[in-house]
């Protein structure tokens, strides 16, 4: 069971990299050849910049899970230290309520602006804008994943938890 | 509007990161103060990111990663050591004239005081500096880059504030020199009477430093794209983070070496990393400010202000004095997003300059990121250094007084700022 | 609560200034609307899908963005459809406008004023009297589709960048003109890097003011009575007003030495002809049209 969902996770995750690299990849690359096509070939794409926006919305969503993964999140954990063991682990099941409650908000909201995606198409490319709202729930979900591989062993485990920070 | 920050205050003390703090506390106040349906909350998420200018971060961050990977530090550190490593306190001058250098590249702090840190801190115990000022001077001149061109900081500042990109960067150009020079002659007086381990100091040479100038040429034309192409308006600062990105490539692949292909898909999900969490703050934000300014956060404050003082000079001490503080306890991208939609608009009724006044925050920040008990260029330095932030702490008052002079400059000498942008962007 | 994302003393802005005075006056003060300016609560994108979602009660949008909605709206952005603003005004008022309140509420929307956005001209670096001037120029356009393709037709090289960028890539040469409104035109100081303004009058554009339609209809009777009496006549003060702005304005370019040319337009008109068939893709487009230009 265990060895399962370790598997499942390290699917996961890759596949997140693997997007991750293309979708930074794909942002250069377009940005490029919109200034090469202005100065070189006289010759303006009219989606460069919308379609390299669309990969940001994507890449933000995905990466806010990777960077759950390797602790880049900033965040002032210091002042719970001086609450005692107790009160320290109320607080943080607290947090964790709290944080899985704003992000399942933000995944239900979601399913409101897709079906509107579905409607609306974009500016430039003429694509539904449901092709890039529905970078909401997924990248999200992900990271509430994340989240959770991150805080749960702090709540439950032993006093001494690490996430993962190697990919 | 006092038990919405107050709540968001609890919540950042909770230990979750900013990024939720932001999200929960804008969620909180949205479900118990208004009757607006949730799903504001996933479209103020998505508007958050859906930004074309914002795109120079993901692009800026990834140059930066690949330049701390790539070589690019370290022949900043030759060129310094070649230019001031004559100087008594050498080292000192080093980091501060490499700081400097790095800021004109990249565009955040932390990054650059590790690699500062990492390369001159070893060599400064070697000659029995003071490392708790070391640490110091290094994480100040870490600060420096977001203040000199390019600045991730100062991108959020124009975007939120609705000014251009291109002014607010040649702002911070003069600012940023004189805290370097400044620093520097702060230095060489603590070094002069400091004793003999400041002594210990190479010769100057000319052809060091022209070898140490050709090594880091390839490097040194990133500032000139990179600035110079936002204000002679041939690219766009999106576009110019992405020729700065990609000149960095084929530097660090093609020049130096120091990285092969096989390296960036790794560094590319790092800089991913970095990117979404500077960016999904923005988001997070957005839902935070996006309640504020519906609750008539912006009004009250104004009103409020105004029954204070009517002078612009009292108004600017209050928003300094608060802006340090709100820097020494938060995290500045997050600062920036919740502060500068109210403040900025109050300003400008008290006729201060747009360009002026985002300048004047980004310094402010910039010091917050030195300013104990929460400053990410203070923790970096302390961890290279291997020292505790409190043993930092206790020499940190040094830089910042020079920071702090300058500061006053901004404040009260506009044309320190609006020289510089006021000759390319009329 | 309506918002929009223009400056609190624009031309869209005082309609809907407008709009609340009258409301407000109509029903003794009993009803009002609290307006967020600027984008402040949301991009013009989102005040609609803010509007659909209930988490804005009102917005005032370009006709532009509301016709991703409302697709028969589209035919309102075709460029040479109206020569002026008073014309644009009697086509709003006439048949049309019951044909545009249906279409809105074909899509949940109710429609409650149709505003001018201001008439698009051409500054450039040099004088345009005829179509042939702008022969290869690089045009700096909107990104959007139909606006690159109009000046791709009208032989010009149409380069979409952003609005912020438009001053330095004048200067810079990086392009040659742009099209947009004679008080952008002003505000912005694009006289001092493009001296010559050229009245073409390419695009005669229109914001509209929306509701939920389900949130209008909850609304009471004698409100809704009110409301879209007041969205009528904001709209033909604001319209009035536009026009009334644009006169001393073009003086004033004049006199600051600016050559301000009232060029020949038929050359672009019969370019815009055949753009309009590719447009029109509806027979409720093709209706719309009709009752708009007849
Ligand atoms: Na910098
Ligand atoms: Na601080």
């Amino acid at each position: 069971m265990i060895r399962i969902c370790s598997r499942v996770l390290t699917f996961i995750r890759t596949i997140v990299n693997m997007s991750a690299v293309l979708l930074i990849t794909l942002m250069m690359a377009l940005i490029f050849a919109q200034i090469l096509g202005r100065y070189v070939f006289n010759f303006s794409i009219a989606w460069s910049e919308e379609m390299a926006t669309f990969a940001q919305v994507w890449l933000v969503m995905l990466g806010a899970g990777i960077a759950m993964r390797r602790g880049q999140h900033v965040g002032i954990d210091m002042m719970i230290l001086y609450f005692p063991m107790w009160a320290q682990r109320l607080v943080k099941v607290a947090a964790f309520a709290l944080v899985v409650w704003f992000l399942g908000v933000v995944i239900v909201g979601s399913t409101g602006l897709i079906a509107i995606g579905y409607i609306v198409k974009s500016t430039a490319l003429q694509v539904p804008m449901a092709a890039v709202y529905y970078a909401l729930p997924i990248g999200m979900s992900y990271f509430l994943l994340e989240f959770a591989i991150a805080t749960l062993p702090q709540i439950f485990g032993s006093q001494s938890s690490d996430t993962e920070a190697a990919t | 509007m006092s038990v919405v920050f107050g709540g968001f205050v609890l919540l950042v003390f909770s230990g979750m990161p900013i990024v939720f703090a932001l999200g929960v506390g804008g969620l909180l106040a949205i479900q118990l103060m208004t009757d607006v349906p949730l799903s504001i909350v996933a479209q103020r998420i998505y508007g958050g990111v859906n930004s074309f200018t914002l795109m120079a971060i993901p692009f800026f961050v990834t140059a930066g990663v690949v330049m701390e990977a790539g070589g690019i530090a370290r022949r900043f550190v030759d060129l310094a050591a070649a230019l001031v490593g004559w100087i008594t306190g050498s080292l000192y001058l080093v980091g501060i004239v490499t700081g400097t250098g790095l800021a004109a590249i990249s565009g955040s702090g932390s990054a650059d005081t590790a690699a500062v840190g990492s390369i001159l801190m070893p060599e400064m115990k070697r000659r029995g500096y003071d490392v708790d000022l070391a640490a110091s001077i290094i994480a100040a001149s870490g600060a420096l880059a977001p203040i000199i061109p390019p600045s991730i900081i100062m991108i959020i500042v124009a975007v939120t504030a609705n000014e251009s990109i291109g002014a607010m960067f040649l702002g911070g150009v003069v600012p940023g020199l004189m805290i370097a020079v400044a620093m520097g002659v702060t230095c060489w007086l603590i070094a002069r009477r400091g004793g003999e381990a400041y002594r210990d100091h190479t010769a100057f040479s000319g052809r060091a430093l022209w070898q140490a100038f050709m090594s880091a040429l390839p490097a040194l034309t990133l500032p000139v794209i990179i600035v110079g192409g936002i204000v002679g308006g041939i690219f766009t600062a999106t576009e110019a983070a992405c020729i700065a990105l990609i000149v960095t490539l084929l530097v660090s692949l093609l020049i130096y070496r120091e990285i092969r292909l096989v390296d960036l898909p790794a560094l590319f999900v790092k800089s991913v990393g970095l990117s979404a969490a500077v960016l999904m703050i923005v988001s997070t934000a957005s839902v935070f400010s996006w309640i504020i300014a519906t609750l008539g956060a912006p009004e009250m404050l104004d009103t409020w202000m105004r029954s204070i003082t009517s002078s612009p000079i009292i108004f600017l001490l209050i928003v300094n004095i608060f802006l340090l503080i709100i820097g020494m306890f938060m995290e500045s991208i997050s600062a920036i997003l919740i502060i500068v939609p109210v403040l900025m608009p109050i300003a400008v009724s008290f006729g201060i300059d747009p360009v002026q006044f985002g300048v004047m925050t980004t310094l402010n920040l910039s010091i917050g990121l030195i300013t104990p008990p929460y400053g990410i260029c203070l923790f970096v330095s302390a961890v290279v250094a291997e020292r505790r932030i409190e043993q930092v702490s206790r020499r940190v008052w040094i830089p910042l007084i020079p920071m702090l002079i300058v500061l006053g400059l901004v404040a009260y000498v506009p044309e320190v700022v609006l020289t510089l942008p006021r000759m390319f962007f009329p | 609560k309506a918002g929009h994302t223009n400056v609190v003393d624009s031309i869209q802005a005082q309609g809907l200034q407008k709009l609340r005075d009258l409301l407000e006056e109509k029903t003794d003060g009993q009803a009002t609307i609290e307006i967020f300016p600027n984008g402040q609560i949301g991009d013009e994108a989102q005040l609609v899908e803010g509007v659909i979602l209930g988490t804005v009660d009102m917005a005032q949008v370009s006709n532009s963005t509301l016709s991703n909605f409302v697709q028969d709206l589209r035919v309102l952005d075709m460029p040479f459809l109206f020569s002026d603003i008073p014309s644009l005004s009697v086509a709003l008022d006439g048949p049309a406008k019951e044909l545009m309140q249906q279409s809105a509420q074909g899509s949940g929307f109710e429609l409650i004023g149709s505003y001018s956005s201001g008439i698009r001209h051409l500054m450039t670096k040099k004088d345009i009297n005829t179509i042939d001037d702008l022969a290869n120029l690089k045009i700096r356009t909107m990104q959007q589709p139909m606006h690159v393709e109009a000046f791709r037709a009208y032989g010009a090289n149409p380069t979409p960048m952003a609005y912020s960028e438009l001053y330095g890539a004048l200067q810079s040469g990086v392009v040659d003109g742009a099209e947009g409104a004679t008080s952008d035109y002003n505000a912005q100081k694009f006289y001092e890097v493009a001296d010559h303004f050229s009245l073409v009058g390419w695009l005669n554009l229109t914001s509209q003011i929306v509701m939920k339609q389900s949130k209008f209809d909850a609304l009471p009777e004698d409100v809704q009575v009110a409301l879209l009496e007041a969205g009528t006549e904001s709209a033909t003060w604001q319209r009035q007003y536009v026009v009334e702005q644009e006169e001393p304005l073009l003086q004033e370019l004049a006199d600051k030495g600016i050559s301000v040319v009232k060029p020949d337009t038929s050359g672009f008109r019969a370019a815009s002809k055949p753009l309009y068939d590719g447009f029109i893709e509806t027979d409720s487009q093709r209706v719309l049209f009709e009752a708009l230009t007849n």
